[in-house]
Formats: structure tokens, C-alpha cells, sequence
């Protein structure tokens, strides 16, 4: 627009302007503290209706009594005074998304946190909103590849599923789906680019910089929104960030997009609602959170789903995050949320402190809805894989008691090292699929049997490293995901064998 | 003295509802109420008697003909003149918790708002 077209617009608004009577309901300050105001009128606020005060500052009713209405503020109270005026909008809280919020960083009203300028156009979409019915619906049957062999092996992950991960603190947990942003660069099979938005809730504004430099430099944030509410932003704003990063999927799966949504973590989420329902005198119940704890987390994860054709085709899976005390699953936000997912990967801290990385437990990590979005390649090979590792645990357990074992057990023991070896994978290393494919067929085919445990990370490196450049045509085959044939799997096992012979690491 | 808060809200709803305050209601709030509940009634009254005021602003002192018209349309409240210069033409009429805006410096200030997000 140049100053002309603007001049026209200012004097169009001037003279054709009439003083039409505007109504607005309002009310006056009370009492301020901790992140909530107490306010006096109001009389026609609705619950959930986002309320701005005199300076400008927003808030969002959250109580409605007899004599108060309770506001739980988005902005530092420090800007609020008591016998402030506050107003009610008619609207309720929303975030304004277009393409164009992709590769940015954000908070949950939407200010930009990366320093560049953020002009907000698109649609306003509300925060609250119900989730899908069950007719919209289809069930998960696209993989959503994390490029972890474990998960990928034995807990797969599909589009529009809601997969838990669990963990005490420094499990590893945080790094299983940037891993996972960082994979979905590789568009395999032509599956559709998945859109990733990370929502870093209460968590140290050092570490959301740590992750969005490295997106960067691995060139994910091209696809990937960060929406996040510090550890220092008001409880209000932490409460909503996940809400603000799922309406933001929606957007996108409604348009029949594949989206990718990581909550990090909804036991800090939990800690939020559980401060803001405290300062309101909401009544306590268990571990002091509110009795609606549950339909809180359940509601915005049943906004995870695949759509069905005529709703666009799109998806939104949801990775939320919790964190345990003292390896607790049965705590209660965790048994919360374990109920409502569709499956959890667990981590635990002994195999993580001993090296085991990522420290999943395969015992106690599932996928309940993830095998049928899994590739027939993978499935042909990792079948056995979970109950050669249970067997390998049991075994292991049991060795410890005695040192008469048969061969049998010992042969087993000493396959199950090298299945856990080859599971071992470094942070920002992820794999493609005929890799993973590879690298279990094997561990499972027994193939590293007879290489030292330590060599085995090794060799598994070379391996692949020679198969992807002498049997092009073969590893093009296997990425397909196609079942492998007798043919495919007699070829490479020769190409293993043959490989074995020229290895410089045995 | 037992009272519950929805007794005072009523007790406060007829004081306000009444052009003068008898010297028997005075005794009763002075000496039957604790401290609590005195702040409670007060807390009430306020309100209520808020909710029956009238605030009218207008740029210049209003007409008798003006002001015979809002006395018509608020016969049960009492009603109050203000001279505010700044809203330029219009009125601003505020009773309870509703304000209703018809100036033209809200005019402006909504246009200015307008502006700013097309901008």
C-alpha cells in the first residue's frame, strides 16, 4: 500500500463513518497475585472468553462466581493494578496460522521469539476445539519413521498416533523426537513431508536455543514450528502452549497435512494447571492436581488422529512427553496419560547410565496401533527382535546366578549383546529405512554371532556403508518397504558374508 | 450473628434499592455484623449500588431536553452528569458493568486499531 492508497483509506473510514453505539461489558480489578486477577462485573464474560485490560494486557476467564469472575493472566501481573478496568472481547483464545509461521519460533500469543519480525495472517483458529468424531476418522496405517532402530523395530510409530514417551530426567528423552524433525527430511516411499511443531513448555530458554540451533543447522526448521512457553512466562502461558501448538497441527492436518506435534512435557503442563487451579481454590484431589486433570490431557490428545478422505487425508501425531521421579510409571499424570495414548516408549536411567542409548526398555515400551503402520520389510525382520531381547533379559538375569549354562542359553546370551549393540545409536545419527531393515535382519539373523561385542557398532557402520555403494539395486529394493523375497534375503546375506571377509574391523 | 453471604447480597440488593437508609438498617449493620461480615455487606452494597448509577458522559453540559430523555429511560437509577471534552461529539453512558460508547473518540481509536492490523 503506498501513502496514497492510505490517505484514501484513512479519509473513506473518516467520512464515512458513523457513530454507531458499541457495548462493552466490563468490570474492575480486585485483587491481583500470582499469575490470576480477581475481578468485580463481568456479568456477561463466558468461561474460556480472552479479556484485555486497560494497558492491554490479556487474560482469560477461568472462574465465573457469584461475585468474581477469576482471570488467569498471559502477561507478567506486574502490569496489572488493582481498579484497573478490564473488558470482556466476545472472543475466545485462538492463534492466527498460515504457512508462513513455518520455521519459526514462538511463544503462545503468538510473539516472535527468533528476533525477525512476525506479520500474523491466516486463519484464526481457537484453542479449544473438539476433536475429531469417530466417522471423520481412519485407523493409522502410514509410518511415521523416527530413524531409530528401536522404535522404528520394535514400537512404530504411525501418522495420526499418540505415542508417549516416559522417562526420569536425563533419559534421553527430549532427544528421541528431535531425532525424529530431524528424520522427516527424508521424504522415503513419496510419503508426504510431515510439517513439526515442537511445544517446549516450562523448560530453560538455553535449551529451546540448544534445539532450534541445531534444527538449523540440520536444515529441519524448513518444516518446523517451535511454540514455546518458558520456565519464566506465567503459568497461564504454559498452561496454553500445548493447546496453542495443537490448534496450530490442526491448521495444517485440515488441510490434509501430515503434522507432527511434541508436547515437551505435559508433567511441567500439569504443574501449570495445578498452580493456576490452586490460586483459583479449585478443589484439590490427588497429588493436589484438580479433579479435571484427566479430561484436560484427554482432550488434547484425542485431537491427534488420522482424517478420513473427505476430511482432507491429513494427520496429526502427537508425541507428548512426561517425566518420572525415580522411575515411577505409576505416578499419577504418567498412568494418566499412558491411559489415553496409544502406546508409550520408555525410558529408564540404569540403561542409559550404562551406555545403552537410546535407553528404551522393550518390555515395557509398546505400540498398540504402530505395527499396522509398519513396513512389511520391517516387520519381516523385527518380528523375532522383541522376543529375542525378552529372552536375552530373562537369560541374563538368570546367568547371574550361576555359571553352569548350556550352550543353548549361552548362544542366546551372547546374540542378545549383539542385538543390543546393534539398537545402540548416536544422537542426530538416524537411519534410513533399508539401513534399519539391514542392520536388524543381521542382528536377528544371527549374522554377528561370532563378532566381538565392542566391533559390533563398527562393523554395522562399514556394513552398510558398503552395501549402500556395491548392492545399490538390492538396497534400493529393501528401502521400498516391500516384503523381502527369498531371493532379496539370500542376496544379502551373501553380501554380509562377502562383506565379512574384506572387513577390516574383524 | 449467623449470616450467610446470599442473605447480605439480599440485605445489600433492598438498601440500595432504597432512597435514604433508615436509622434501624444503620443500628442493625453497626451492631449485629462482625467485622467479616461488615466487609462482606459493603463489598455488596457497593456493587449493588453501582449497578443502580448511572454515569452519562458527554462532550458539552447536556440540554434539559437531553437530560429528560435519560431520566425517562433510567427511572429506577439515579443519575449522574459528566463533562468530558475528549470524546469530541457522542456520549458514553455507563451503568452497572456496561459501558456504551457512542463518540466519536472511540470512533477514532477503533479506526487507529483497524488500521494497525491491516497495516
Amino acid at each position: 500500500m503506498n501513502a496514497e492508497d492510505f490517505i484514501k483509506q484513512i479519509e473513506e473510514k473518516l467520512y464515512t463513518a458513523t457513530i454507531a453505539p458499541e457495548m462493552i461489558n466490563q468490570g474492575t480489578v480486585d485483587s491481583v497475585g500470582d499469575g490470576v486477577a480477581r475481578a468485580t462485573g463481568l456479568s456477561q464474560a463466558g468461561f474460556g472468553e480472552e479479556v484485555e485490560f486497560d494497558n492491554k494486557a490479556r487474560g482469560l476467564v477461568f472462574n465465573l462466581d457469584e461475585d468474581y469472575v477469576s482471570i488467569i493472566l498471559l502477561s507478567p501481573s506486574t502490569e496489572i493494578k488493582e481498579g484497573m478496568k478490564v473488558r470482556t472481547t466476545g472472543k475466545v483464545l485462538g492463534v492466527t496460522v498460515s504457512r508462513d509461521l513455518i520455521g519459526r519460533v514462538i511463544d503462545p500469543l503468538q510473539n516472535a521469539l527468533d528476533g525477525r519480525d512476525l506479520k500474523l495472517s491466516g486463519e484464526l483458529c481457537p484453542l479449544e476445539r473438539p476433536a475429531p468424531g469417530v466417522v471423520d476418522r481412519l485407523p493409522v496405517d502410514t509410518p511415521l519413521k523416527t530413524g531409530l532402530k528401536a522404535i522404528d523395530a520394535m514400537t512404530p510409530i504411525g501418522r495420526g498416533q499418540r505415542e508417549l514417551i516416559i522417562g526420569d530426567r536425563n533419559t534421553g528423552k527430549t532427544a528421541i523426537p528431535i531425532d525424529t524433525i530431524i528424520n522427516q527430511k527424508r521424504l522415503e516411499r513419496g510419503l508426504k513431508q510431515v510439517i513439526c511443531i515442537y511445544c517446549a513448555i516450562g523448560q530453560k530458554r538455553s535449551n529451546i536455543a540448544k534445539i532450534v540451533a541445531k534444527l538449523e543447522e540440520e536444515g529441519a526448521m524448513a518444516y518446523t514450528i517451535i511454540v514455546a512457553a518458558t520456565a519464566s512466562d506465567p503459568a497461564a502461558q504454559q498452561y496454553i502452549a500445548p493447546f496453542a501448538a495443537c490448534a496450530i497441527g490442526e491448521y495444517f492436518r485440515d488441510r490434509g497435512e501430515d503434522v507432527l506435534v511434541i508436547y515437551d512435557d505435559l508433567t511441567k503442563h500439569a504443574w501449570a494447571y495445578r498452580q493456576l487451579s490452586l490460586l483459583l481454590k479449585r478443589p484439590a484431589g490427588r497429588e493436589a492436581y484438580p479433579g479435571d486433570i484427566f479430561y484436560l490431557h484427554s482432550r488434547l490428545l484425542e485431537r491427534a488422529a488420522r482424517m478420513s478422505k473427505e476430511r482432507g487425508g491429513g494427520s496429526l501425531t502427537a508425541l507428548p512427553i512426561i517425566e518420572t521421579q525415580a522411575n515411577d510409571m505409576s505416578a499419577y499424570i504418567p498412568t494418566n496419560i499412558i491411559s489415553i495414548t496409544d502406546g508409550q516408549i520408555y525410558l529408564e536411567s540404569d540403561l542409559f547410565n550404562a551406555g545403552f542409548k537410546p535407553a528404551i526398555n522393550a518390555g515395557l515400551s509398546v505400540s498398540r496401533v504402530g505395527g499396522s503402520a509398519q513396513t512389511r520389510a520391517m516387520k519381516q525382520v523385527a518380528g523375532i527382535l522383541r522376543i529375542e531381547l525378552a529372552q536375552f533379559r530373562e537369560l541374563q538375569a538368570f546367568s547371574q546366578f550361576g555359571s553352569d549354562l548350556d550352550d543353548d542359553t549361552l548362544n542366546r546370551i551372547e546374540r542378545g549383546k549383539r542385538v543390543m549393540e546393534v539398537l545402540k545409536q548416536l544422537q542426530y545419527n538416524t537411519f534410513d529405512d533399508a539401513s534399519e531393515v539391514i542392520s536388524v535382519f543381521a542382528a536377528t539373523a544371527g549374522m554377528l554371532d561370532d563378532i566381538p561385542v565392542e566391533k559390533v557398532g563398527t562393523f554395522e557402520e562399514e556394513m552398510l556403508a558398503h552395501l549402500r555403494h556395491s548392492h545399490t539395486e538390492m538396497f534400493g529394493r529393501i528401502a521400498t518397504g516391500a516384503k523381502m523375497s527369498e531371493e532379496t534375503i539370500n542376496e544379502l546375506q551373501n553380501a554380509i558374508r562377502e562383506f565379512r571377509k574384506q572387513s577390516v574391523t574383524l | 450473628m449467623r449470616l450467610t453471604d446470599d442473605t447480605l447480597r439480599q440485605l445489600a440488593r433492598r438498601v440500595a434499592a432504597e432512597p435514604d437508609i433508615s436509622a434501624s438498617v444503620q443500628r442493625f449493620v453497626d451492631e449485629k455484623l462482625t467485622r467479616q461480615q461488615r466487609k462482606q455487606f459493603v463489598f455488596f452494597l457497593r456493587r449493588e449500588s453501582s449497578a443502580r448509577r448511572v454515569c452519562v458522559r458527554t462532550p458539552d453540559a447536556p440540554s434539559d431536553a437531553v437530560r429528560t430523555s435519560f431520566r425517562q429511560s433510567f427511572p429506577q437509577s439515579s443519575i449522574v452528569y459528566e463533562t468530558v471534552p475528549a470524546l469530541g461529539a457522542g456520549f458514553q453512558i455507563e451503568y452497572g458493568d456496561t459501558l456504551v460508547n457512542a463518540n466519536v473518540r472511540r470512533m477514532l481509536e477503533r479506526t487507529i486499531e483497524e488500521l494497525k492490523e491491516n497495516l
